[in-house]
Parts: structure tokens; sequence; C-alpha cells
């Protein structure tokens, strides 16, 4: 609670600070957010002709920013399903084989006394 | 234009790259001809029923096969007496008799083995009931068995 006290009264001085600020100041914050803007502006543009060969300016689908994103998402996710259903697979295969080898005949495990321990176990 | 080939490839790709085709290609899932000899010699107690198989029920009895020779003797005898029973279970018996055994295998050692010898001692108390020339029901009285699936 202090604490947001103290920011709310250093907010408050300088909102207070901002209508003693003499014009060439004003100017020169003013000139120094243009060329902030105008960097920024700058980066961006090269940056979209780094991945696109032209600049960023269209439709954000044209975009290679928006597409190549989505083909790597699909791919990935692609990728990710198929892994999980062979894992899957490859877990029923190894169980059906220790079943169908195990020492427990096939009907123990539909039996009900068999399942009422097993959960009784578990 | 690459860019549409590109996506376009990937969204045929995922497409078919489902689970539900990874888990069963019908294109690489063999005939009962197709299989080789030493995959026919152990799958030979469903030789009958594999052309009518699902692909994911013939792929899992596939595995099974691989898995097959690296078994003692003893238990590639118990696959072979259980194989065309366990193949006319229902696909949600089997899941069913699987999540039961995944719980028997977690469980620790002592408790596995008490379940067992519980088990043993009600097969061996129901055995002079049976008589001694009704053979053992391998098969499950299974609670999810429908009369058109129901192994006999």
């Amino acid at each position: 609670m202090k604490d947001q006290e103290l920011a709310k009264e250093i907010a408050r001085h300088l909102d207070d600070g901002l209508n003693l600020l003499n014009q060439s100041t004003l100017n020169r914050l003013k000139l120094a957010r243009k060329e902030a803007l105008n960097h920024y502006h700058a980066q961006r543009t090269v940056f979209g002709l780094a991945w696109a060969g032209h600049s960023s300016s269209g439709h954000s689908w044209q975009s290679s920013r928006f597409w190549l994103p989505t083909v790597a998402l699909i791919l990935a996710l692609a990728g990710t399903l198929y892994w999980q259903s062979t894992q899957q697979n490859g877990d029923a295969v190894e169980i059906d084989a220790a079943l169908l080898a195990g020492d427990l005949p096939l009907h123990a495990y539909f039996d009900e006394d068999f399942n009422a321990w097993l959960e009784s176990s578990s | 234009m690459a860019r549409v080939f590109l996506v376009a490839t990937a969204l045929w790709l995922f497409l078919h790259i489902t689970p539900a085709t990874a888990a069963a290609q019908p294109a690489q899932i063999p005939a009962w001809r197709e299989l080789t000899t030493q995959q026919q010699q152990v799958l030979a107690p469903v030789a009958d029923e594999w052309d009518k198989m699902s692909a994911v029920q013939r792929k899992h009895l596939l595995g099974v096969a691989k898995h097959y020779h690296g078994m003692k003797p003893e238990e590639q005898q118990r696959v072979q007496t259980r194989l065309k029973d366990w193949a006319k279970l229902t696909p949600e018996q089997r899941k069913a008799a699987r999540e039961k055994y995944q719980k028997l295998k977690k469980l620790p050692p002592e408790k596995r083995h008490e379940i067992k010898q519980k088990w043993k001692s009600k097969r061996e108390a129901k055995k002079p009931q049976q008589g001694s020339t009704a053979p053992a029901k391998p098969v499950p009285s299974a609670p999810l068995a429908s009369p058109a699936t129901k192994p006999q």
C-alpha cells in the first residue's frame, strides 16, 4: 500500500512538472519522439524485406510473417499428432503381447472379483 | 506461388498424417496371403479371421508377432492358446483388458502377487465344480460382450 501511495505521489509531481516545462524542452522532446518513431518504422521495413523480399505493406495474410509460422505450426501439429498416435499404437502392441503371454488368463481381466481386488488395491 | 505450394503441402501432410491414418494405413496392412511364413506360423490361430479384421487390429497382431520370437517357450504357448479368443473380443473389451493390465502392472509387486494368488485360489476352488472333463473357459464372460461378438 505504501508503495502505491508513493507511486501516485510521484506521478502527481511529474504531471505538475509538465506544466512547468518551457517551450524549448517541449520542442526537444517532440523531436526525440519523432526520431524514435522514424527509427522504429525503418526497422520494421528492413525486417519485412529480409523475410519476404518486399515491404511489409499489404494484407497480413500475404506476408511471410503470417504464412511461414502458419506452415510451421501445421507441420508441427501434424508431426505431434503422428508421433502421439504411433506412440500409442506401440504401447498398445506391447501391452497386447504382455497380456497374451502373461501368467493370467484373459478372462481374469473380466472377472468381477479380480476387478474388485484390483480396484481396492489401487 | 511458392508459398501457396508450401501451404498446400503442409495442409496435405496435416490431413494425411492424422492419428487414424497413422494408426492404420490399409495399404500397409497385408492380407493373410501377403504375410511372411513366420508371421503366418505365429498368427495361425487367427488365419480364418485375418482378412475380416480391422486394419488396427491386424497392425496390433503383427506387432505381437514381432514380439513373439523374443518370448520364452511357455509364453509363446500362451500366446498361441489365447490369440483366437483375443481376436474375438470387441475393441472395447480389448481396451478394457489393457487398462486392467496396466493397472495391475502399476501396483507394487507384493500387491500384484497378492491379487494373482487370490485369483489362483479362486480358480482352484472352482475347478472341482466344473468337473475334471470340462475344459477351463479360456475366454472372458466379459461384461462388455455383445451377442454378436461374444467369444464362445
